[in-house]
């Protein structure tokens, strides 16, 4: 309907043409009336002359033209009105309308909207539509601000955000709002609830993608353990299909360590534990299966509508083996080769230096003493490179068991004592009590004791002290080695724990050292399930601390240990 | 004379560096040879009272020379020390579990290795 039209539908404007109309036909009406009365000869009435009778006659017609045209008029816009009114509804009904004015602050919005945003009128009107805009999506509000002040329409799919912080998604059209004169007074949105349409299509997708997965994919109830999907490998190798999985638990392909032991559903769970309690996101376990090597994930999927459900994925891991074993080789064969060369030119040097062949003149010697050096650098990296290769490959071999710390951190200090001297700085012991136990492989934990205090002993300043400190918690072992030299500054301290990284690069040939040890220092703790971290203030020190568990914890382990599939 | 040990070292500036470490700072007694079989040939004669034995060898490793040599008349009970630049603990392991005294790491150190090797000996 167009907006001439609208403004003859008003009803004042109705109320007026009414008046015109029986203005206009009262004086036919009149005549048609007298006329009768003076025929039918009641009353002695004058007799009007012939010309009367037709002006009555056109008078009388012109008024039942108008009658009849104006109610047809005045049917056609009721009904307009009652369609626009059930249009309206319609609109309420399917979409979420919201209106702002020109600062963008909520002036109205339907129940719908309210509905699904799981807001009341009150909490939106006069305040920001960024209320219900999620932060990422602040750049498209923008663009869509702009577009609207230009006075230009915008349609698309906009993700809103819920009072409680959950996301809608919708597909948006917001028009500008004008007055009269064409100026922009505000806009209106209109928006379809896509939410579930977009979570179907998603889910639906990554099916697909799950499907043609050369991984196999299973999924099973949390609750009644019963197969939900297989993809297609899956389906390859059990030899199930669509039909009977849904038929089958997870006891009919998971069993536990030999196959004369039948597996429940008590020690199923205690396996899955620490992913029901939300301890850890997966469990990860090698196994063989059939002579070949297979990594097996189980993750504990908790979706937004419907039950949980426990998701495993077995992966074919034979070409990782094997690649493995030949870069182990390869590394190997390296390290020997590199250091046989090595061998010669740090023997050879050492035993001119010694001056088994006599002295030589200053120049000579500071030379000799440079190649002397670098070639112990050569040699230190070298190690290093392998422990650390060797280490964040998951190939160094821990032997974890309770150790007495106190002794062996007594053992480490006079490890490092000759080295300690040659910096004129000493190492004092903090609560070394004997009996206090870390679960850890003494050998690995030496190793980083002896990093930690070299480091602190080259970075200390003369005549300084080494504090090193045991202390007993609640389910860890601290330990931390603390210096007063020269810290590190604060721009070198996030990268501290990254290979090949010294506070400053000059310092790698002035203190000695690779770069790797920090990193190796961080693996090797991690590997035995502790956490390490440092404070540093420059010019005060630095405090490295590491923290190892009491006892063997490693939930993930009894559990992968338990979890085995059963061989084909 | 002092304790006679027979070295055994495919690289020849290895075994220049260890001639002098062993003879001239060690006061050893040395006898040297660049291959597995030319220590099988001249054992017998030199009847050395430790075997020194580089690992990784063309042709004969140092652990298949250990295990040839122990079983000829009078070597059984010879003491065998070996270097090697591959000192991984299941390489130390492996080389104990054959009958090795102890695993010198290469590089090694000419000006205390005669030490090391006394130390070992000692233990």
């Amino acid at each position: 309907m167009d907006n001439a039209k609208q403004i003859w539908m008003n009803k004042d404007s109705r109320y007026l043409l009414t008046l015109v109309v029986i203005s206009f036909v009262s004086p036919a009406a009149i005549l048609f009336i007298y006329k009768i009365l003076a025929v039918t000869e009641i009353f002695a009435l004058p007799v009007l002359p012939p010309i009367t009778t037709l002006l009555t006659l056109v008078l009388t017609v012109v008024y039942l033209g108008c009658f009849w045209s104006f109610h047809n008029y005045f049917k056609v816009v009721h009904k307009e009105e009652r369609d626009t009114a059930h249009q309206t509804e319609a609109l309420n009904q399917h979409s979420m309308v919201t209106k702002t004015d020109l600062n963008s602050d909520i002036t109205y919005a339907n129940e719908k909207f309210l509905f699904i945003m799981g807001y009341k009128l009150n909490d939106l009107v006069g305040k920001t539509s960024s209320t219900y805009w999620p932060d990422q999506e602040e750049a498209l509000l923008h663009e869509i601000r702009v577009t609207l002040r230009m006075g230009k329409k915008w349609s698309g799919n906009v993700q809103l955000e819920t009072k409680d912080g959950k996301p809608v998604h919708t597909h948006s059209t917001y028009v500008p709002q004008m007055n009269k004169k064409g100026e922009l007074i505000g806009s209106i949105a209109i928006r379809t609830d896509i939410s579930d349409t977009k979570v179907a299509t998603g889910d639906k997708n990554t099916r697909r993608s799950l499907h043609i997965l050369r991984d196999e994919i299973y999924m099973f109830e949390a609750g009644t353990l019963c197969y939900t999907y297989l993809n297609q490998a899956a389906m390859k190798a059990t030899g199930w299909n669509e039909s009977n999985y849904p038929q089958k638990t997870v006891f009919d392909r998971f069993m536990p360590n030999g196959e004369n032991s039948a597996m429940n559903v008590k020690t199923f769970y205690e396996c899955v534990r620490p992913l029901v309690n939300s301890e850890v996101e997966e469990i990860t376990q090698e196994l063989i299966m059939g002579g070949k090597p297979y990594e097996v994930k189980i993750q504990l999927v908790r979706p937004d509508v419907g039950k949980p459900y426990f998701m495993t994925i077995v992966r074919d891991i034979s070409e990782r083996h094997a690649f493995d074993k030949t870069k182990d080789e390869f590394i190997s064969t390296v390290s020997h080769e590199l250091r046989t060369p090595l061998t010669s030119i740090k023997g050879a040097l050492g035993l001119v230096l010694s001056g088994a062949f006599g002295e030589f003149n200053e120049g000579a010697t500071k030379m000799l003493n440079i190649a002397h050096r670098n070639s112990d650098r050569l040699s230190l990296l070298i190690n290093d490179i392998l422990d650390l290769e060797k280490t964040a490959a998951g190939r160094m071999e821990f032997n974890l068991e309770p150790i007495d710390m106190a002794e062996l951190i007594n053992d480490s200090i006079q490890e490092n004592a000759p080295y300690c001297k040659q910096y004129d700085v000493s190492m004092v012991g903090i609560g070394l009590n004997e009996g206090v136990l870390a679960y850890c492989d003494r050998d690995r934990v030496f190793q980083v004791m002896n990093n930690l205090l070299s480091n602190a002993a080259k970075f200390s300043n003369k005549g300084a002290e080494i504090l090193i400190d045991l202390e007993e918690r609640d389910s860890t072992i601290y330990i931390s080695v603390e210096d007063f030299g020269m810290g590190i500054p604060q721009g070198a301290q996030a990268t501290i724990f990254e290979r090949f990284t010294q506070a400053d690069s000059s310092d790698r040939r002035e203190k000695g050292g690779t770069g790797l040890g920090l990193s190796i220092v961080k693996l090797l703790v991690e590997k035995q399930n502790g956490t390490i971290d440092f404070v540093s203030k420059p010019g005060e020190g630095t405090k490295f601390f590491f923290e190892l568990p009491k006892t063997d914890n490693d939930v993930s382990g009894e559990v992968s240990d338990s979890l085995q599939i059963a061989a084909e | 004379m002092g304790l006679k040990i027979l070295h055994v070292e495919d690289d020849l500036d290895i075994q220049e560096i260890a001639k002098l470490s062993l003879e001239t700072i060690g006061g050893f007694e040395i006898l040297q040879c660049a291959s597995g079989k030319q220590a099988l040939e001249e054992a017998h004669n030199f009847k050395p009272d430790l075997f020194l034995f580089d690992v990784q060898m063309p042709e004969m490793s140092g652990d298949v020379l250990y295990q040839e040599i122990k079983v000829m008349p009078d070597m059984e009970n010879i003491p065998a020390i070996f270097m090697t630049a591959r000192a991984q603990a299941k390489d130390v392991a492996a080389l104990k579990e054959l009958g090795a005294l102890d695993v010198v790491t290469k590089p090694f150190d000419p000006m205390t290795l005669p030490d090391q090797i006394r130390e070992i000996l000692a233990r």
